[in-house]
């Protein structure tokens, strides 16, 4: 028997019955679509996390005071750790091969405030190289200036929307502002960035990281950023920076984190999400394959007449068999690719309604839609395929002389 | 050539044995033209399947062109049905969604025998019934006559030794059954085993042969030209010549 005799004998059976046949196919179109436009959000959900750490800057080594693993020890026993300080920084810089740029980081909060107006935000007290780590640009004016990390000064670089909010209508640009106790002159403002890992970039002021440190009276640095060479091996990297500052501070007091360690973490967590909103997925499908093996056995009951009809002529079993399965995969096949049409609809209208997401359904999915399709409509044919091809002959012709 | 040889089906009905056929021997010439008679319930039906190997005897054996047939696999039984025997059936079993040239078709699809070759022997055949204007017909669209040819065209068209014919006039009007016996008895004068199951003496008389069956087993075996005599000739068709 060939395979176009079997395709068109089972769409003349399927066209026959179109209504309950479009019932079936919209059941496995809606499970296929579910597949799509669900791993198309989880797919988009990781690549926009994963998209907004890669925009930190990639290459990136992170050093923080404080070690991050108990020690086993007593609490207070080797508990306190030492500061990271400027001189860290600068050892840092000099020892380690392989460096871009270094920058060391400052946190505080304080209130910012020019004439009447006034605003709490974020200060980051560091470098000039801040602005190359970050991957940030300036709107207008100029950065930090180069030079050494202890040379302070009364400048100040604000983010966009402080700026605004600060000097409605008017340049920034050498104008006074007040953070704190001091007195800082604006000499830049950053390009619009929005909001990155929980910081808004627009709403922040960026001091030379020496006034910051005595600014909010600390002592101890909040982070290193390196910025290593394009082909470095990060994890050497951090091993080397926290080896050489463990030997300055007569212990392993200090944190290394890689940018990549951190991306793929997520990434592997948002991974796992994607796969659990495919099982979610499969089963909606599955129930659309039950709807399709409850069409098919209906089908065989009615067309008993026929089944015993083929035997007669001398179908074998077997070719019955195909007969019906072929009916049940071509039905959730055609579901499957409609349920990809309608799957890509929705991601389309998100997409609409939000630009910045990239909702996109990876390939795979693409594949696994209808794969799944067709293997449900495999699976629950083959119980009614089978009791079709087990009928026997002279009782399916004997039935209901019509 | 049909041999049966102490063949006997019993089927288990109620916990209790339904003898359907008991210990028939019968053999059928190739070329023969046969009918089968007998009340309802007489075995005439069961003979019909197991000749056509759609049932397999309790015991016995069946030889068919002299190859016992009776413990050959499915497989092989389907393969003789396909090459060896049309079946014609009182209620016609035609499918109803495909047209009468598709009906013709399709045993020759089980069999493989590709496309080309199956539009023109499904030409042939439903020109040889005198259907080659209703190709295109589905069953509803039909007669009930026309009906029975495209069911004698389909059970023809794989070229079988033996046609096997349950009740074929059953269901027909009388012209419609003039017609449609006329017809299987031009495939008998073509050479076909032709052997016909039905109640009507009318169209028993026609036979060479007239098996009588009754509780399972052949009870007479008669001429056709005996029953005409003890039939009033009013209620026979007139076959017109073929």
């Amino acid at each position: 028997m060939r395979a176009s005799d079997l395709l068109q004998f089972a769409s003349t059976a399927l066209l026959r019955h179109w209504l309950r046949t479009s019932f079936s196919l919209l059941g496995v179109a809606i499970g296929a679509a579910a597949v799509v436009a669900l791993t198309g959000l989880s797919e988009g959900a990781r690549q926009y996390v994963v998209g907004q750490f890669a925009a930190l800057g990639s290459n990136l080594v992170i050093i923080l005071p404080g070690k991050n693993e108990t020690t086993g020890s007593f609490p207070g026993v080797g508990g306190v750790p030492n500061d990271l300080t400027l001189e860290d920084a600068r050892a840092l810089q000099r020892a380690m091969q392989g460096i871009q740029l270094l920058a060391p980081l400052a946190m505080g909060n304080e209130t910012v405030e020019h004439r009447e107006r006034s605003r709490q935000a974020a200060v980051v007290g560091t470098t000039h190289e801040f602005l190359a780590a970050r991957e940030l640009h300036m709107g207008i004016g100029r950065f930090l200036p180069p030079g050494e990390m202890e040379r302070g000064g009364p400048l100040v670089v604000l983010g966009v929307k402080l700026a605004a909010e600060l000097f409605p209508g008017e340049n920034p640009l050498g104008g006074v502002v007040r953070i704190g106790d001091w007195r800082m002159r604006v000499i830049g403002v950053l390009e619009p960035r929005g909001t990155q890992l929980g910081m808004d970039l627009d709403e922040i002021a960026v001091v030379p990281v020496a006034t910051g440190m005595r600014m909010f009276n600390r002592s101890s640095l909040f982070r290193i950023l390196i910025k290593m060479h394009v082909h470095a091996d990060l994890d050497a990297a951090c091993e080397r920076a926290v080896a050489l500052l463990s030997e300055r501070h007569d212990e392993e007091d200090v944190t290394c984190i890689t940018q990549d360690s951190v991306i793929s973490a997520f990434s592997s967590i948002l991974r796992v999400l994607t796969l659990a909103l495919l099982g979610i997925a499969a089963i909606s499908l599955t129930v659309a394959g039950i709807g399709i093996m409850n069409l098919m056995l209906v089908s065989v009951s009615e067309r008993t007449q026929e089944v015993g009809l083929f035997k007669a002529v001398g179908a074998r079993s077997g070719q019955i068999l195909a007969v019906f399965l072929t009916e049940a995969v071509l039905l959730s096949s055609i579901g499957g690719l409609l349920g990809l049409l309608l799957g890509r609809t929705v991601l389309g209208i998100i997409v609409m309604l939000y630009p910045t997401f990239p909702a996109v359904s990876p390939l795979w999915a693409l594949f696994a839609a209808l794969g799944l399709s067709v293997v449900v409509g495999a699976l629950f044919g083959v119980l009614p395929a089978r009791r079709a091809a087990r009928l026997d002959p002279i009782l399916a012709l004997t039935r209901n002389y019509s | 050539m049909i041999e049966l040889e102490r063949v006997t089906k019993t089927y288990i009905m109620g916990g209790q044995p339904l003898h359907a056929l008991r210990e028939v021997s019968e053999v059928i010439a190739a070329g023969e033209y046969v009918a089968v008679m007998g009340p309802s319930g007489s075995g005439k039906s069961t003979l019909l399947h197991i000749a056509g190997c759609l049932d397999r005897p309790t015991s016995g054996t069946y030889r068919l062109d002299g190859k016992d047939v009776t413990t050959l696999p499915e497989t092989e039984l389907s393969r003789i049905r396909r090459e060896k025997i049309g079946f014609i059936f009182q209620s016609f079993h035609l499918v109803p969604r495909l047209s009468a040239a598709e009906n013709v078709g399709f045993p020759m699809v089980f069999a493989g025998v590709p496309r080309p070759e199956r539009r023109e022997r499904v030409e042939a055949a439903l020109a040889a019934v005198g259907l080659a204007a209703r190709t295109a017909h589905r069953p509803a669209e039909l007669s009930g006559g026309e009906r029975q040819r495209v069911a004698i065209a389909r059970a023809t068209v794989m070229r079988p030794q033996v046609l096997l014919a349950d009740e074929p006039t059953g269901n027909l009007d009388s012209a419609a059954g003039r017609q449609v016996m006329a017809l299987l008895e031009a495939m008998n004068e073509r050479g076909l085993t032709l052997i016909i199951v039905t109640h009507d003496p009318g169209v028993a008389r026609r036979a060479k042969r007239v098996l009588v069956m009754r509780d399972g087993e052949i009870a007479e075996h008669l001429r056709g030209s005996d029953l005409a005599e003890a039939v009033p000739r009013a209620s026979l068709p007139a076959v017109p010549a073929p």
